[in-house]
């Protein structure tokens, strides 16, 4: 990638630091090994946290004997349900109207529902010798019946995750505007179809990790942890394990990739800190791959159908959703939320359809629990939509291009709230789409397709035009539908007396380079370098409350509250300037660092400006001392960024096995802050919706374990990719910014199963589940090849 | 994970490590590490001491009086692909360009790998395809064994590879290594190993089967398969009877397939005499 | 590897590329080039980077993408930092190679 490049489709090279394409500010530390996770903190007294594990995925506990491992050699504790009996679980954050929470015990009580479920804690000297304790921990099971899949837990008579409800039913959630029977009823084509987007595991490639430091001097706790919300972790952690808030500081320094696990509160980072103010030391656990894999939140897992009618040119008339959810065995923080409302709202994607009915239960099942992850519903929604477009132009022979310029929502009709409850705020979709289709060379290869058909060459090409949600807030929003969270970000911004910045924000980045990106924005604001601006994140001491980093919000949320605060503050260095010179603000001057007032031909310098603010020598009443500006900000709604994919695919006849030849990405988060990271966090939602469609698999084996070395793209394994970006600002927030971290892993499944598709079409294949493994390519085409009904 | 804990010790003699290996029934060998700490970090494997063969003076790739490639066990390779691409045997270069990844070449040994013998591991088909022998050392004396007969019976006595001799026989024959990688692990889920021999071809297969495996039964058969219309089927039934596996990603009827069809494109680049 | 079989050897860490004639090169261009998001592969990717440039200062894209494939990145989706090891490849001093 040359810095040219950066500046791709509707991006320029700006004027101002918004918009510049900046190397990060982050980079040299973390180039030099200077990168500072959890686990590279260690405390005086450090101890170290090992948890035994339910090797079963049902079963009940019967007895728990920590004599041997509290007897091991090093071991200074071994803890179990009985030790916490008057605490509750760890709550869900977000609890549907309607829904029936079952949060997750501190540690397993009773039963054991998932492998991989905490039964017990060894806290020793070292983590090996936590290790080897861990490994004495005596535990007596009787294995029960489990239930795996949503679709056995529903059954009647299935067994019950939860004893104490009357089935696995966890959730549901029904939005639309009705009347369905009646537009399909009659209309001239109607097809219906079932999908799975599958169960994927996260595999952030740090686990997570905690360092629980209770000091039993001042009665307060440190908590070190590797999260994307560390002032929400605070609250969640205070409440389950009963202790006050403000006598709890969490501390998340660097943190290896996020994606939405490390935004939870888990079991383990309750009881280590328990086990801290038992001890009186602190108390670090680093999760092991194996155990990131079983018990770190998993993502998607849908059942879903498709029931949808539409004219003969492909107009789409109505469309029914039902889907079945599995949650795993307890409700996870955002748990009974994604998978409703996140997919609820959104499977009309970018379209106009005058009747939508979406049914979507939750269920509850001995596997790992389920929750956010890259994308966190919007994936599934759009994968839906994107396939049911396909499959409708197919089966009515409209080229799958054109029947997406018939269904589009047209600028006219936009902002829109469509009958599901999606708010658009801004899009123009038949125009990013005509870029993709240019750029992707389109017509071409449908002549090269044409051709190639003769010779049995098997090649597709496939779309998404997804769009997505992005920016909670505002709080009202989330209120209705029982997201107990904060819908702001906030952004404290205060100069120094030598005329530096610095900028705390309750954002925290996980790799998305915020101290880069907010520096810009403030840059801007007060007119100075983002050299002289510092970014402060993730220390609730510094930072008092925040919301955090999630669902594509910091920019438009974060940045927002940086821009509202630092434009507060050069509103009054401008203000004071103009008072130390004996000048009207309208008549100051500014020249770089230096404010003239022309009529007395005096000048002083920013620093000066600064200086004498903190001071506080001559101020004018209305301004009073000091240059601090503290901004709560909440976005008028959410935005919803958008952006069409195209993939082009080959597929070997033989062996079934599939390559991506291309992938063209135009997307539109509005304003683009920074263009080389924008592009970053492109790529990176691609690897992981390629690696969704082709390779990922997190559904659990027979015995309910998941596997631990599922596929994950690797190096070799995927193209270059053609990334650009139109851009169509949001009246959402300042920064008329929306959201794109969550793009590529949203827009890439449906892409490339629909290229599958079109691949396959004429021999009769209909449907293609993810990922596509050559195995299971293969059958389709041996499965129509033999005359399979399609 | 974190292994359990265990002894370290580095001999300097293969009798000293006979000794030790003999003397604690819990006692493993170390050569490059892979598979063995793999093991003990996922704690599928406990060793109450492990056995490192570094200081043993076992590093030496070279070519014998007799002509034949003799490979000492703590050889890399990287180094033995690095001198196969130059003196012969070339279908080891092959192998070290397709196996695991740099890291891996630069530490593994070739002499582990085939003790090791993972099913999609790749050096044992092409040592299966070589006619391999190992360099067996014991406590009552040494020998040459057919790494075929070490995979297919083990050995229950404690032992010792000091390393593999290939014969001098294949050096310059044609010969190659042909590999369908699994996604994301980078073991082999099909990959066949061919040394044509004579009138015929040696065959090593990988991947697909439960262990790494002489293809005999094509072997015998590859002239006439080579001869019919419908390779792939003659294949298909020369295949019987093997005992194949497979994971979610790649089952094993899948691999199977793959399998075939890399043999029938070996078949497709050799041309044979029809039989007399 | 067990950190005593490296007894005997000298090792390099990221702490110490910035005084290493390739790692040096190697650091500015994952700079320029965002090869980095989190940071926690990178180390692992700079070491394997040294050492395919040393052995070979000219790599093709398949190069690095075969030298680089035994080290995980879940960030990045691995095009900066190919872009990253060319453009070092591009920079390095002609004696690094040596």
């Amino acid at each position: 990638m040359k810095p040219e490049t950066a500046y791709s489709g509707e991006l320029a090279e700006p004027e101002g630091w918004v918009g510049k394409a900046l190397p990060r500010r982050e980079d040299d530390r973390l180039l030099e090994g200077a990168g500072r996770y959890v686990d590279d903190i260690s405390l005086s007294g450090q101890l170290y946290a090992a948890f035994v594990r339910s090797p079963h995925a049902h079963a009940t506990l019967r007895n728990v004997d920590c004599s041997q491992a509290s007897r091991a050699a090093g071991a200074s504790l071994c803890l179990t349900a009985e030790d916490f009996k008057e605490l509750h679980e760890v709550a869900p954050n977000w609890v549907l109207p309607r829904s029936t929470p079952r949060g997750r015990p501190i540690l397993a009580k009773g039963k054991v529902r998932y492998v991989g479920e905490p039964v017990a804690l060894v806290v020793a000297s070292s983590p090996a010798l936590a290790r080897d304790a861990a490994d004495l921990v005596e535990i007596d099971y009787d294995p029960l019946p489990a239930v795996l899949h949503q679709d056995d837990a529903r059954d009647v008579g299935a067994p019950l995750v939860h004893d104490d409800m009357e089935s696995n039913l966890a959730a549901t959630f029904a939005p639309g505007n009705g009347g369905f029977e009646e537009a399909a009823t009659g209309a001239p084509f109607r097809t219906q179809f079932s999908l799975r987007n599958q169960r994927l595991v996260p595999f952030s490639i740090e686990g997570r990790a905690v360092n629980a430091d209770y000091d039993p001097v001042t009665d307060r706790m440190t908590l070190y942890i590797g999260h994307q919300i560390p002032h929400m972790a605070r609250r969640m952690v205070a409440s389950t394990i009963g202790f006050p808030e403000h006598r709890l500081r969490v501390i998340s320094p660097d943190v290896g990739g996020g994606f939405g696990p490390k935004m939870h509160v888990y079991q383990e980072e309750a009881v280590c800190a328990l086990a801290s103010i038992r001890l009186g030391r602190p108390v670090k656990w680093t999760e092991r791959r194996s155990e990131n894999v079983c018990n770190t939140t998993h993502g998607r897992d849908h059942a879903m159908h498709v029931d949808v009618a539409a004219d003969l040119d492909g107009q789409l008339l109505a469309m029914r959703v039902e889907s079945r959810a599995n949650i795993g065995a307890y409700m996870s923080s955002m748990g009974s939320g994604i998978p409703t409302v996140n997919v609820g709202l959104f499977v009309m994607g970018v379209y106009d359809i005058p009747n939508v009915e979406v049914d979507i239960r939750c269920f509850y099942t001995n596997t790992p629990p389920v929750d956010a992850y890259r994308g966190a519903g919007r994936p599934e929604a759009s994968y839906l939509i994107e396939r049911t477009i396909d499959r409708v132009a197919l089966e009515l022979g409209i080229d799958q291009a054109e029947m997406r310029r018939r269904n589009f929502l047209t600028e006219n009709q936009i902002p829109r709230r469509q009958p599901t409850g999606a708010m658009i705020d801004t899009g123009r979709y038949h125009h990013t789409l005509e870029e993709a289709l240019k750029r992707s060379d389109y017509e071409a290869f449908r002549a090269e397709q044409k051709a190639a058909r003769q010779t049995g060459s098997l090649i597709g090409i496939g779309i998404a035009n997804y769009t997505e949600s992005c920016g909670i807030g505002p709080g009202q929003v989330q209120k209705l539908v029982g997201f107990d969270r904060g819908g702001y970000e906030s952004a404290r911004v205060r100069m120094t007396s030598d005329g530096g910045a610095v900028v705390f924000s309750g954002s925290h980045s996980h790799g998305q380079g915020h101290k880069t990106t907010y520096a810009q924005i403030a840059a801007d604001e007060l007119g100075i370098s983002p050299d002289r601006i510092d970014v402060i994140q993730g220390d609730t001491e510094s930072v008092p409350q925040g919301v955090g980093t999630f669902n594509s919000r910091s920019v438009a949320v974060g940045g927002s509250a940086v821009k509202v605060a630092a434009g507060r503050v050069a509103d009054r260095i401008h203000r004071l300037a103009a008072h130390l010179l004996q000048a009207k603000p309208e008549k100051l001057e500014r020249d770089g660092d230096v404010f003239k007032a022309p009529a007395s031909n005096t000048s002083v310098t920013f620093a000066e400006v600064c200086h004498a603010a903190w001071t506080g020598h001559n101020v004018p009443p209305d301004l009073g001392v000091g240059l601090e500006e503290t901004e709560f900000y909440h976005p008028t709604s959410m935005s919803a960024p958008y952006g069409a994919h195209i993939a082009q695919v080959e597929i070997d006849r033989e062996t079934g096995e599939l390559a991506l030849t291309r992938y063209v990405a135009v997307d539109d988060c509005g304003k683009v802050i920074n263009p080389l990271l924008a592009r970053g966090q492109v790529h990176g939602g691609l690897a992981q919706g390629i690696g969704q469609a082709l390779w990922e698999d997190g559904m659990p084996q027979a015995d309910g374990s998941t596997v631990l070395d599922t596929p994950l793209p690797r190096f070799d394994m995927l193209p270059r990719f053609e990334t650009s970006h139109t851009v169509t600002e949001s009246w959402t927030n300042p920064l008329g910014a929306k959201g794109l971290g969550e793009a590529g892993a949203i827009g890439a499944p449906p892409a490339i199963v629909n290229a599958a598709i079109d691949a396959l079409w004429h021999l009769g294949v209909r449907e293609l589940e993810m990922p596509l493994t050559p195995a299971s390519v293969l059958d389709a085409i041996e499965h129509a090849d033999a005359g399979g009904e399609p | 994970m974190i292994p359990a804990s265990f002894d370290y010790v580095a001999p300097s003699s293969p009798r000293e490590a006979i000794r030790l290996l003999e003397s604690d029934k819990d006692a493993v060998l170390l050569a490059g590490g892979h598979s063995l700490l793999t093991a003990l970090k996922q704690r599928t494997k406990r060793a109450s001491r492990v056995i490192d063969i570094a200081q043993i003076g076992l590093g030496e790739v070279s070519i014998t009086v007799d002509g034949d490639l003799k490979i000492e066990a703590a050889v890399t390779q990287t180094a033995l692909a690095e001198y196969c691409a130059k003196v012969g045997w070339t279908i080891l270069a092959e192998v070290g360009e397709k196996a695991g990844d740099p890291m891996i070449r630069e530490r593994g040994t070739f002499v582990g790998a085939l003790c090791a013998a993972e099913p999609g591991g790749d050096w044992a088909a092409a040592a299966l395809a070589l006619d391999a022998q190992l360099h067996i050392y014991t406590s009552s004396g040494e020998y040459h064994l057919p790494y075929a007969e070490y995979l297919e019976d083990g050995l229950a006595e404690s032992h010792m590879v000091l390393g593999a001799l290939v014969p001098a026989q294949h050096r310059k024959a044609r010969q190659g290594y042909v590999k369908v990688k699994h996604a994301g692990i980078g073991w082999s889920v099909a990959s066949v190993g061919f040394v044509e021999c004579g009138e015929g071809i040696q065959l090593g297969a990988g991947g697909a089967l439960s262990k790494p495996a002489r293809l005999r039964s094509v072997e015998d058969q590859f002239a006439k398969i080579a001869a019919t219309d419908d390779r792939l089927a003659s294949i298909f039934s020369a295949l019987e009877g093997l005992e194949f596996h497979g994971d979610r990603y790649a089952p094993a009827v899948w691999r199977r397939k793959r399998l075939a069809i890399l043999l029938r494109d070996i078949t497709q680049a050799h041309s044979f005499k029809e039989p007399a | 590897m067990l950190a005593l079989q490296a007894e005997g050897a000298s090792i390099t860490t990221a702490e110490g590329l910035r005084e290493h004639r390739i790692g040096s090169v190697l650091q500015d261009a994952f700079k320029a080039c965002h090869g980095l998001q989190c940071g926690y592969c990178t180390p692992g990717m700079l070491a394997a980077a040294v050492g395919l440039l040393q052995a070979n200062p000219n790599p093709t894209e398949d190069d690095v993408r075969q030298a680089l494939r035994g080290n995980l990145c879940r960030c990045t989706g691995y095009e900066h930092i190919l872009d990253a090891v060319q453009l070092a490849a591009a920079n390095l001093p002609e004696e690094a190679s040596a």
